[in-house]
């Protein structure tokens, strides 16, 4: 009965501890929520990347890369590696850039992200925005929600990164579309649906999953890049490809990410790779 | 079309099973049937029908509370739902309830959800002042026009809190609860609920919640808000 009352104990300062390193006095609130994020259009926008043959290319997308304040995830150098083998023309990482959203992080994954050689997009994730995060991440990487255009393709980068999307880039979005009648890849890091035993770690409001299917179905989305789970899964929602991408983060080799192929114009294929 | 005509046979035995059982309880002594009414404010992101009004029908008979109520948005936004609560043990102490739970929602033209729910809401502590939760699993199966597809999904939920009857007529409860019964979103929110019985056995129900996009990983932005208020006109029977 002690020891119970003592692995009780324990386990409570081990969460407190855990938690207040995430920041846990923003419980109840965190500042800057999604809808003033995405409002602020003074933060510049990410310049889109000049792919040499755009109806030819390959990208590469990940997640969850957790970059720490004092070392790498263990697989970053073979990531980098494989971006050049592959010879990516952009990655797209799809939020939890950093671990517990403190400058430090930001600093150590910006240059990871200049060592890939290629352009590199992002959106954010819960883990950047703990400890006032959004004010590192504004000033390091610009805007968590943007798109550009490669080819006749767009690419949206959605901002899930307080668990919605938010009524302000709802709207933002329902308006872009309107006169974007590309093929679209939206990138995120909350999952849309995920399959029927996703439970939690995905966006939880129905209301928002019914306007954003039925935008993105009405919209030509066909490739949907998130993150969160670090698992690696695909699920077919109508004409439209979700993918989860895997963490950076875990053991050595066992790192995951999709790579794209554009052929023609198309997409052509969708591999999860490990490296 | 398969799903249509379950959820058609599933929307009419929600209105039917309270009127069915109505002229039962009639018969007997101790039923309690009770019309209620209301209006609400529900705000979240892709809501198109925050203003809502409510109207529904509560048969409590013995240790049992059905419940079917027409909940429905404006312009278009309906959603129904019917509960069954079987009370199994009560007492000085422990108060424990069987909760069940069918629900039906349209999202505008978008897609339309149906789903059941089943769990055990428990009590512990005198009855003035309590601790109270529950836990449960829903099911939802929702069909999105836009991908002419149907997608389905099993939440287990909970909720915590404290439960507080400080007068005979009043009731307060105030709680965490990742997936709100009343309002069938799958959201972590905070809710406060009170209701209040006059003499004449007319009660009032009211609920103040903010919803979360996402708590549990401290993420923590509030991107919901709702308030309810409901009357309930006993029928026939009383609750004293």
């Amino acid at each position: 009965m002690r020891s119970l009352r003592a692995l009780l104990l324990l386990g409570a300062v081990l969460l407190c501890v855990s938690s207040c390193r995430y920041g846990l006095d923003e419980l109840f609130g965190r500042p800057s929520p999604v809808d003033e994020r995405v409002a602020d259009q003074s933060i510049p926008a990410p310049v889109a990347p000049l792919v040499a043959d755009p109806a030819n290319y390959v990208f590469i997308a990940t997640a969850d890369t957790h970059f720490g304040a004092t070392e790498d995830p263990t697989n970053a150098a073979s990531f980098r590696a494989l971006v050049s083998s592959q010879g990516a023309s952009f990655v797209v990482i799809a939020g939890d850039l950093v671990e517990t959203g403190i400058a430090a992080e930001y600093a150590r994954f910006t240059a990871w992200t200049a060592s890939l050689g290629v352009p590199v997009y992002v959106t954010a994730g819960n883990h950047d925005l703990y400890n006032e995060g959004w004010t590192s991440y504004r000033s390091t990487l610009g805007r968590s929600a943007y798109s550009f255009t490669v080819g006749g393709r767009s690419f949206y980068f959605v901002d899930s990164g307080n668990g919605t999307v938010g009524q302000a880039q709802l709207d933002m979005l329902r308006a872009s579309f309107l006169n974007d009648a590309n093929p679209k890849v939206i990138v995120s890091h909350y999952p849309l649906y995920d399959g029927p035993d996703a439970l939690y770690y995905r966006l939880t409001d129905t209301a928002e999953r019914a306007a954003l299917i039925d935008l993105y179905a009405n919209g030509h989305v066909e490739l949907l890049l998130e993150g969160h789970r670090h698992v690696t899964h695909e699920t077919i929602l109508g004409s439209m490809d979700e993918w989860l991408c895997s963490s950076l983060v875990g053991a050595a080799g066992k790192g995951s990410c999709v790579i794209v192929t554009v052929s023609g114009g198309q997409i052509v294929s969708v591999v999860p790779t490990t490296y | 079309m398969l799903f249509g005509r379950k959820a058609l046979s599933g929307l009419t035995l929600m209105v039917l099973l309270p009127l069915i059982a109505a002229p039962r309880a009639h018969a007997l002594p101790t039923a309690v049937i009770s019309l209620f009414a209301g209006a609400a404010y529900d705000q979240e992101t892709g809501e198109s029908s925050p203003a809502r009004g409510t109207v529904g029908l509560q048969v409590a008979y013995g240790s049992l509370v059905a419940t079917s109520v027409v909940d429905c948005g404006f312009p278009w936004e309906p959603s129904l739902r019917m509960a069954a609560d079987l009370s199994v043990l009560d007492v000085d102490a422990v108060r424990l309830v069987a909760v069940s739970g069918l629900s039906l929602r349209r999202y505008g033209s978008t897609a339309l959800e149906a789903g059941f729910r089943l769990g055990a809401h428990a009590e512990i502590g005198p009855r003035n002042i309590a601790f109270s939760g529950a836990v449960g699993l829903s099911y939802l199966s929702t069909t999105y026009t836009a991908i002419n597809d149907t997608l389905a999904d099993w939440n287990p939920w909970a909720r915590v809190g404290v439960l507080a009857r400080p007068v005979a007529q009043a009731e307060i409860e105030l709680d965490m609860a990742t997936d709100s019964p009343l309002s069938l979103w799958a959201r972590t929110s905070f809710e406060l609920r009170g209701a209040w019985e006059f003499p004449s056995a007319v009660r009032l129900a009211g609920l103040v919640a903010i919803h979360y996009g996402d708590f549990f990983t401290l993420t923590a932005c509030v991107d919901g808000f709702e308030a309810r208020l409901e009357c309930f006109l006993p029928l026939t029977g009383t609750s004293k």
